[in-house]
């Protein structure tokens, strides 16, 4: 499984589940931005916190939400742990239940990866 | 028929946060500050001569508040109102608005707010109206010279085609069918131009993106480097529409609302007697993307 940059100082770790693999998360960078760097691909839209393409849901771990469109991310959302990854920042290490779309996405990107690394 | 609509006078759009969006729109798309009234921003591109063509209000959530049409005549707003009342839509009348005259306001079965009106304050584009230049000098950013068209999703676009073709007499110029023969997206006209508005399937009162006018292939790949140079959200392009021939770039702006460079200088020019080009629904692809022949992925499913 790809562990990319995670356990290094000063970053948190996102684990993503149910596909397995680690990311780095830095302070600045959002949830998307982290793991797009590491080479996974997942589903996103507008970037701006306005479509909400790039809603996941955390089970463990603290996040800042950052400015989200009310219209797609609602409270009721929040309070179950979804989030809107290009404007959402990690606070701690996170554990994020991938969607099934998203979780195909993942798995492609890592074998993807695993063909560089062969 | 005669035309009584001369353009599309206003797009307003929310945005999440007002001052970073507006520096945005001011440096990077490069429109004209005509105002800032507490939480809304009036806007043009610096070749209108009205006083304003796009809005943007804070707001907690992204996505279009209203459009607005701008009729040829005074006159042509009572013929409207006429007709409103002839097809049994309700409509409010808006007495003013920001340097506005008197509008009608009623809401499209796409659940979007339209308005129609004839008065804005005349404020001449940037250049002098003695003697001008041919485009003014130390623009920022794309520097757009105005706002062409609109496309919004409806939940059944068959009726929302249908009422700005029959309530609001726009004409289709191309329109993309099933194979049942039903329209699944239609360009409407009514200005000489391929469209003014064009609906696609979505939700409800969905906003997917206003194009504001590039007129050379310079300009177009000119906004393609000043939107990267900015780290903007290229969304497509630069490429060219099927429909409407158009060049394109979409983009966002900061709070995710979709924008477009559109190139109509690549396009045909509307005859009354303009007939509509008809697309089939297996030929998506290159009806909206022309060179790539395909659909991304966020054409249909990425909007505010």
């Amino acid at each position: 499984m790809a562990d990319l940059g995670a356990g290094e100082a000063g970053l948190y770790t996102i684990t993503l589940r149910p596909v397995g693999g680690t990311v780095a998360c830095g302070p600045e960078e959002t949830v998307l931005a982290a793991i797009l760097r590491a080479g996974a691909s997942v589903m996103f839209g507008c970037r701006g916190g306005g479509c909400g393409t790039c809603k996941m849901r955390v089970t463990s771990g603290q996040i800042e939400h950052g400015r989200c469109s009310a219209a797609v991310l609602l409270e009721e959302e929040k309070k179950c742990g979804w989030f809107l990854s290009c404007q959402a920042r990690a606070l701690s290490d996170l554990t994020i239940e991938l969607s099934a779309a998203n979780k195909y996405r993942v798995l492609r990107s890592w074998w993807r990866l695993s063909l560089l690394d062969s | 028929m005669p035309y009584r609509i001369s353009r599309l006078g206003l797009v307003e759009i929310r945005s999440l946060d007002l001052d970073r969006d507006l520096d945005y729109y001011l440096n990077v798309l490069g429109l004209q500050l005509t105002a800032r009234e507490g939480k809304t921003a009036y806007l043009k591109g610096w070749d209108e001569r009205h006083a304003y063509s796009f809005a943007l209000t804070e707001s907690d959530r992204a996505g279009m508040v209203r459009m607005a049409f701008r009729t040829v005549d005074p006159e042509d707003l009572d013929y409207y109102e006429k007709r409103l009342k002839d097809f049994g839509i309700k409509y409010d009348i808006i007495p003013e608005d920001y340097r506005r005259g008197r509008a009608l306001r009623f809401t499209a079965p796409s659940g979007h707010t339209v308005e129609l009106y004839n008065e804005m304050d005349y404020t001449g584009n940037v250049l002098p109206t003695v003697n001008p230049g041919p485009w003014p000098e130390g623009l920022r950013g794309i520097a757009p010279p105005r706002l062409d068209h609109t496309l919004v999703t409806a939940p059944e676009p068959g009726k929302a085609i249908e009422f700005f073709q029959t309530v609001l007499e726009f004409r289709l110029s191309e329109m993309l069918v099933a194979p049942d023969g039903t329209i699944v997206a239609a360009w409407l006209w009514q200005r000489p131009a391929p469209h003014d508005i064009a609906i696609v399937p979505g939700k409800a009162g969905g906003f997917h993106h206003a194009a504001f006018v590039v007129d050379s292939a310079d300009a177009l790949f000119r906004a393609a480097d000043i939107l990267a140079m900015h780290k903007a959200r290229i969304d497509y392009g630069p490429g060219r529409h099927g429909i409407t021939r158009g060049t394109t770039i979409y983009f966002f702006d900061p709070s995710g609302n979709r924008l477009e460079t559109f190139g109509g200088y690549t396009a045909y020019q509307m005859d009354p007697d303009s007939r509509a080009i008809r697309w089939t629904q297996d030929q998506i692809g290159p009806a909206v993307f022309y060179y790539s022949q395909e659909l991304n992925e966020t054409f249909l499913s990425v909007y505010t």
